[in-house]
């Protein structure tokens, strides 16, 4: 089992690293046993992102995301279908979505995969302490260590194109330009 | 999308108003009128100079990390001009073992870049495929294939960078911290491995079935007295330049031009960038590094590219491909031959004090030739910064491209086909554009 938190150094795209580094530490506490859940840092998605997905049977990703969904919502979204995903993005761009999708067209991917995040609001700011807490709390739910968390959403709304809005990292992979 | 022809005159305007995801953002404007392909206007808006700007005042020390934001996909080329640029500005040798480590570093952004290019932008065109997804339903092999490569080169910058994206692990005198002896060994051994793999995408390029074209351009690269270029050398060209990295403002110039505003660099033969006049358009990247240097590639190279029988220097601009193909396996060679000897320092650095003057740095990134100029205070403050990147340097010949390769592929095809071939020739460029893989997004207008 393998949790992996997708993010960077900026902003609220820190959320996954920063439960990354949380549940690390906390694992003992959660009464998680050594070798049974792997926790990584992803820093960009494409290749790093397949690779590190490929060795896993069941995968938790851990990102900010921008759904359209309340900004502060909980979001669940678990792997069963393809679709809804836009295809054609760029390298730069190349998002969650698109990852997933290639890595699902290659076979690649783990049989359970599932989505944690939360809907970003100002991406400048960094996640609060009670915004990781909570995500903690909820991957723990996911993995079976803990409570249901309450007012988790498992269904964001369509995009402005009645897309199924799968989910848009956050600054996923900032290129500034001179 | 209208579609109207009134006789013998038959008038097309293929206006694409925005290319999404690019360095900067741009556009292709085309306009067909009686059979003549009259306008062809590739614009790039790139946003301001900013990060010139913004590097003024700032200390030497700075400027590697402020750099390497430019580019996500090639922060280390940033960097490594960078470093040379503040290096001959203070005077400082930074020795073997750090010039090693830096191009070991480079070899890792080449095969990460490339590899990138290759799998996930340029190949699905010759597969009629949309994208990559599309793609790996049909060359499932050959797309994992390039995204181990790629997650490769993403290792090699971690190892030396700290970091695959905008890597933290380098600074003037040479890198912040040294790998350690186990770290190398287990890369080392994944390149010789790897070793295999880049062969077959050499050969699988080759038997691509690429667009024929055949037009003449002005290489530009590196030139180095003993090895492939990559972070030092002369400035050649394939008419006869033959110039030190200092002298490229006599012989190139940035300008702007109205429908754009990106900057175009243009090269100037006699030296007279400085003054008016009309400059020509000029290659830089890979297939221009191949075209000047496949004399420097290792022997093993060079038989790996003449079996698959495409001959360098070659005027084939889809060859491009290849080269990138042929440089990744290179990158990978040169890599495992640099860490095979590889040794912890005793120092990973060397002390940098600063003086007053000023540095050029001139290196290939994974585009092509990435020119920095600094001028410093004292203090070491960067008192001005000149960044001329590759993508700038071939917007000329990629417009110029374009009205050739149009007027080839036949301007009285239908308007999806035109924008289709049009696409493709300018992803071929690996111009950070060619990023945004579905950008055209087309208003024909037929009267």
């Amino acid at each position: 089992m393998k949790v992996i938190g997708v993010g960077s150094p900026h902003g609220f795209d820190r959320l996954g690293w920063e439960v990354a580094d949380t549940l690390r530490n906390r694992t003992t506490a959660a009464g998680w046993r050594p070798g049974e859940v792997s926790i990584e840092r992803c820093e960009r998605f494409g290749a790093p992102l397949l690779a590190q997905l490929r060795t896993s049977k069941r995968a938790v990703i851990v990102d900010a995301l921008k759904t359209g969904a309340r900004p502060g919502a909980l979001l669940r979204i678990a792997l069963t279908e393809p679709g809804g995903v836009p295809c054609g993005l760029s390298s730069h761009g190349l998002g969650l979505a698109t990852t997933l999708e290639l890595g699902r067209a290659l076979g690649t991917l783990p049989p359970v995969i599932t989505v944690l995040g939360i809907e970003a609001d100002d991406e400048t700011a960094a996640p609060t302490a009670d915004q990781v807490n909570r995500l903690c709390q909820a991957l723990c739910d996911e993995l079976g260590y803990g409570q249901h968390q309450p007012g988790m959403v498992s269904c964001p709304e369509p995009d402005s194109e009645g897309r199924p809005s799968l989910y848009h990292s956050v600054a996923c992979d900032r290129n500034d330009h001179r | 999308m209208t579609d109207n022809q009134r006789g013998e005159h038959r008038e097309m305007v293929i206006n694409v108003p925005v290319l999404a995801r690019v360095e900067g953002e741009g556009a292709l404007d085309l306009r067909i009128v009686s059979g003549e392909l009259t306008e062809c206007l590739l614009r790039i808006y790139e946003p301001p100079r900013l990060f010139e700007r913004l590097l003024v005042g700032r200390e030497f020390n700075e400027v590697p990390d402020v750099v390497a934001r430019i580019c996500g996909i090639c922060p280390v080329a940033y960097q490594m001009s960078a470093v040379h640029a503040i290096e001959q500005a203070f005077g400082i040798d930074p020795g073997p073992w750090v010039r090693a480590m830096r191009r070991v570093l480079y070899c890792g952004e080449w095969i990460e870049s490339h590899a990138l290019h290759i799998h996930l932008l340029a190949a699905p065109d010759f597969f009629a495929c949309g994208s990559v997804i599309e793609l790996a339903a049909k060359q499932p092999d050959e797309v994992r294939r390039g995204l181990r490569l790629q997650e490769l080169g993403n290792d090699l910058i971690r190892l030396l960078g700290g970091r695959a994206v905008h890597p933290v692990g380098v600074c003037p005198g040479g890198f912040y911290r040294a790998p350690t002896i186990g770290e190398v060994d287990t890369l080392r051994k994944r390149l010789h491995d790897a070793l295999a793999d880049a062969e077959a995408l050499v050969e699988w390029t080759c038997s691509l079935e690429l667009p024929v074209t055949s037009q003449s351009f002005n290489s530009v690269a590196l030139r180095h007295s003993d090895e492939y270029p990559m972070n030092q050398g002369r400035l050649v060209s394939s008419i006869g330049l033959d110039i030190s990295i200092e002298n490229y403002p006599e012989y190139f110039r940035e300008e702007h031009l109205g429908h754009s505003t990106a900057l175009y660099s243009r090269h100037y033969p006699d030296g007279a960038a400085a003054r008016d006049g009309d400059g020509q358009a000029y290659l830089v990247g890979p297939l221009a590094r191949l075209n000047l240097n496949l004399d420097r590639m290792p022997a093993a190279v060079r038989a790996v590219t003449e079996r698959c029988g495409i001959q360098f220097p070659t005027n084939n601009m889809f060859h491009s491909i290849v080269g990138r193909a042929v440089e990744i396996l290179y990158a990978i060679h040169e890599a495992a031959r640099l860490l095979d000897d590889y040794r912890v320092p005793v120092h990973p650095a060397v002390p940098v004090v600063p003086r007053a003057g000023e540095g050029y740095g001139a290196t290939e990134a994974p585009r092509g030739l990435l020119w920095h100029h600094y001028e410093f205070d004292a203090a070491g403050h960067v008192r001005q910064a000149v960044i001329v990147p590759p993508t700038s340097q071939n917007q000329a010949l990629i417009e110029q491209d374009l009205r050739t390769s149009l007027a080839e592929f036949g301007l009285d095809r239908q308007a999806d086909e035109l924008r289709q071939f049009a696409e493709t020739v300018i992803r071929n460029y690996d111009p950070c554009i060619s990023c945004a893989t579905h950008f055209l997004r087309l208003k024909v207008r037929r009267e």
